[in-house]
């Protein structure tokens, strides 16, 4: 039913565009436009989705497996296998050349189809659809809150598989077999571990857990589809009165960004909010892209995407959006922490996702 | 997005295995008068890169760009704030960050007016905003399908890959040796499993595929949680450890007298890869012996690495297989109302040696 509510949006964008054909790319690391029109969670190889403006869809995959999959996962498309991605879907845009087509997103098209952008008159739709992608249907925002417990029960998980001595990518091994009892299909899921010398999060390297270190993560089960974050910080043994104190701003961050949240408020209002906790303990240089990438950012779809929680990006929040506002950086004293919550912009305020606690945890060392 | 151990272990990628590499590479390009190649690399595209580097993105995308002379040059998105990361996972080229690696790239040619002469390998399957780019940035330049050269230039596993799709075969084979027939009841305790022992042995990707109930249906899909267990079941495990993948499949029940059939029927088809005849093609002989088994509603694919793909479809398998190269055999069918489903590896005349699991921790 959501999937095809989505459809019936894009179609009207499509008609408002005066679109008749609309193809849109997708992999497993950029597939929210693809998942939007054709409901399937590619995970191997790539996609081009051609939608008709009659709603139709069809659904090329250059990997034998995934037809498989999407078959018996989403079998109300009309799936065809390819090796050649370029060529099978060239020849049906050939055959709507004398329509109006339109891509999305453009910048990621194949080359081989985006080289005939001229000859085939595509025009670009990416904007369109990543408006649809940030202003979600109430059913949309429905599966982001039922997903939400999931991040929370996530974290406990991990917070039970921390202990000295582990490595970093065990924590790992136990929350995706906990995800997977679930029925969770997909988590985005990033780590640090260590001191002073870490400056931010990344795969798991294999480092082992000792006492004394921050452990950071941001934890993003996606169910149906739709990804819903959580970012903590533990301390392996009993914080310090530094790793306390450093916990206090970005308690104070988050709290100061979440506050300012309401439908009108920019994106940008977020991050400010967020960042002058940081300015005010002389700790503004640590805002900066020299140490953090994002002060949040949207979710839904894909794991991060707009609007994104900056000073310089201006996006209106809006009832019904679902982001994550996150004052994640290094501090100088303790090293990289992080914080952050999810969360539905609400007329009045915001509607937090996420239930963990938020404090600093600890684990026995 | 990639979440398992990614890191660089220079005893089991040693620089003098990448030079290697890189110098046979470069005596390709010679022969076909390229005086550069350029590799796109993305989560879904690692396996060129991450086979002449060691690195695997887990998010954002890069170029290596090599010259037939000098160092090469990894041109990416992520921001220069990963640039330690990087470092410690990627030991070829400089490292530069910008939103734009074909702009980067692009200028780099620009200044190198020697370099003109450019194989992009899968050039129209680059992604339109990098070529776009580097074509605007570097007008002048001759931008040629590089895909057959580095097809041919990567057929062949040598000892390092060896020994990682080793190590990758033994997560995926003690991963579904986990499962328990009897004792699970429901999906997401039978993929769940497979994915920790993966994962705890060190594996960077493992992505588990689940037939519930093989007497109905062949097809494998992401199927987790509380979908109960047929009487037939199979379970795929496509697992990565440091940049080699590979998968295996294999079937199961809790009943013993299928529990005998289908281990008879694997019996026949691990016989049936180690006895191929080289000289043929692989396609058309497990299909044959697979009707002779006895087997219907047959669905046979062939698979190996010659690309930006981890593992894809090999172009014709009734061609004979290359020596030396891997192929991943994945096989289902039904053998007297038997649903069965079979995946292995094979290098012909270079078998994967068993491993012991080890901690990936380098």
């Amino acid at each position: 039913m959501l999937a095809r509510d989505r459809v019936n949006r894009v179609a009207e964008v499509m008609d408002e565009a005066g679109v008749d054909t609309l193809v849109v790319y997708g992999n497993a690391w950029q597939n929210d436009c693809m998942r939007y029109v054709a409901d399937f969670g590619i995970l191997e190889g790539q996609g081009l989705a051609v939608m008709r403006k009659s709603g139709e869809v069809t659904l090329y995959l250059d990997s034998p497996l995934e037809v498989d999959r999407a078959t018996v996962e989403s079998p109300g498309l009309t799936i065809v296998y390819t090796p050649d991605l370029v060529t099978a879907v060239g020849k049906v845009l050939t055959n709507a050349a004398n329509t109006h087509i339109a891509a999305a997103p453009m910048h990621l098209l194949p080359r081989g189809i985006a080289a005939r952008s001229a000859e085939l008159r595509l025009t670009d739709l990416t904007p369109q659809l990543e408006f649809l992608l940030m202003r979600k249907l109430d059913a949309e925002v429905d599966a982001i809150r039922a997903a939400a417990h999931l991040a929370d029960e996530g974290y406990e998980v991990f917070l039970k598989a921390a202990r000295p001595g582990r490595a970093d990518y065990e924590l790992i091994a136990e929350v995706e077999a906990f995800y997977r009892s679930k029925g969770v299909d997909d988590n985005f899921m990033i780590i640090g571990s260590g001191g002073t010398e870490v400056r931010g999060m990344s795969p798991p390297s294999g480092k082992l857990l000792k006492k004394g270190d921050l452990v950071t993560t941001e934890l993003t089960p996606c169910i149906g589809g739709y990804y819903v974050q959580i970012c903590r910080t533990l301390v392996m043994g009993e914080p310090s009165d530094e790793q306390r104190a450093a916990f206090a701003i970005y308690d104070e961050a988050l709290e100061a960004g979440i506050a300012v949240v309401r439908d009108g408020t920019l994106a940008s209002d977020v991050a400010r909010a967020e960042n002058d906790v940081f300015r005010r303990h002389g700790l503004g240089e640590y805002v900066t892209d020299a140490y953090t990438r994002v002060r949040g950012h949207g979710l839904g779809l894909y794991v991060d995407t707009k609007p994104q929680i900056l000073e310089d990006v201006h996006i209106p929040l809006e009832a019904g959006m679902t982001i994550i506002v996150h004052p994640n950086t290094y501090h100088p004293v303790v090293g990289y922490m992080v914080h952050g919550d999810a969360l539905i912009v609400r007329q009045d305020g915001a509607d937090v996702l996420t239930g963990t606690p938020r404090r600093l945890f600890s684990v026995p060392a | 997005m990639r979440r398992g151990l990614i890191v660089w272990d220079a005893e089991e990628i040693t620089s003098s295995a990448l030079d290697a590499r890189l110098e046979r590479l470069r005596t390709a390009m010679a022969g076909q008068g390229l005086d550069a190649i350029i590799l796109y690399t993305n989560f879904v595209r690692p396996a060129a890169v991450a086979y002449m580097s060691s690195f695997s993105p887990y998010w954002a995308d890069a170029i290596l760009f090599i010259p037939l002379s000098g160092e090469p040059i990894f041109s990416t998105s992520m921001s220069t704030r990963m640039n330690r990361w990087i470092k410690t996972v990627n030991p070829v080229g400089d490292i530069v960050n910008t939103r734009r690696p074909g702009v980067h790239v692009g200028e780099w040619l620009k200044k190198n007016t020697h370099v003109s002469a450019i194989g992009v390998v899968e050039i129209d399957g680059l992604p339109a905003g990098i070529y776009n780019d580097l074509v605007a940035t570097a007008p002048d330049v001759e931008l040629v399908d590089a895909t057959a050269l580095f097809s041919e230039f990567r057929g062949h596993v040598d000892a390092t890959e060896h020994a990682l799709l080793s190590y990758c075969n033994a997560l995926a084979e003690r991963g579904l040796a986990a499962v328990d027939p009897e004792g699970m009841t429901d999906a997401g305790a039978a993929v769940g499993r497979v994915e920790q022992v993966a994962r705890l042995g060190g594996a960077e990707e493992a992505y588990v595929a689940l037939a519930p109930d093989t007497g109905a249906d062949l097809r494998l899909a992401r199927v987790s949680g509380a979908v109960p267990l047929g009487r037939t079941f199979a379970i795929r495990a496509s697992v990565a450890y440091k940049g080699a993948w590979l998968r295996r499949t294999r079937s199961f029940s809790a009943d013993a007298a299928m529990s005998a059939r289908i281990a008879d029927i694997d019996h026949w088809f691990s016989g049936l890869l180690a006895d191929l005849d080289t000289t043929r093609g692989i396609g058309p002989q497990i299909a044959d012996a697979a009707a002779a088994r006895g087997g219907s509603d047959i669905t046979l694919l062939v698979e190996s690495c010659s690309g930006t793909y981890p593992l894809q479809p090999v172009a014709d398998p009734a061609q004979p297989p290359r020596e030396g190269a891997l192929y991943v055999i994945s096989l289902a069918m039904r053998v007297d109302g038997l649903g069965w489903v079979g995946a292995a590896p094979l290098i012909q005349g270079n078998p994967l040696v068993d491993q012991a699991l080890v901690k990936g921790r380098s």
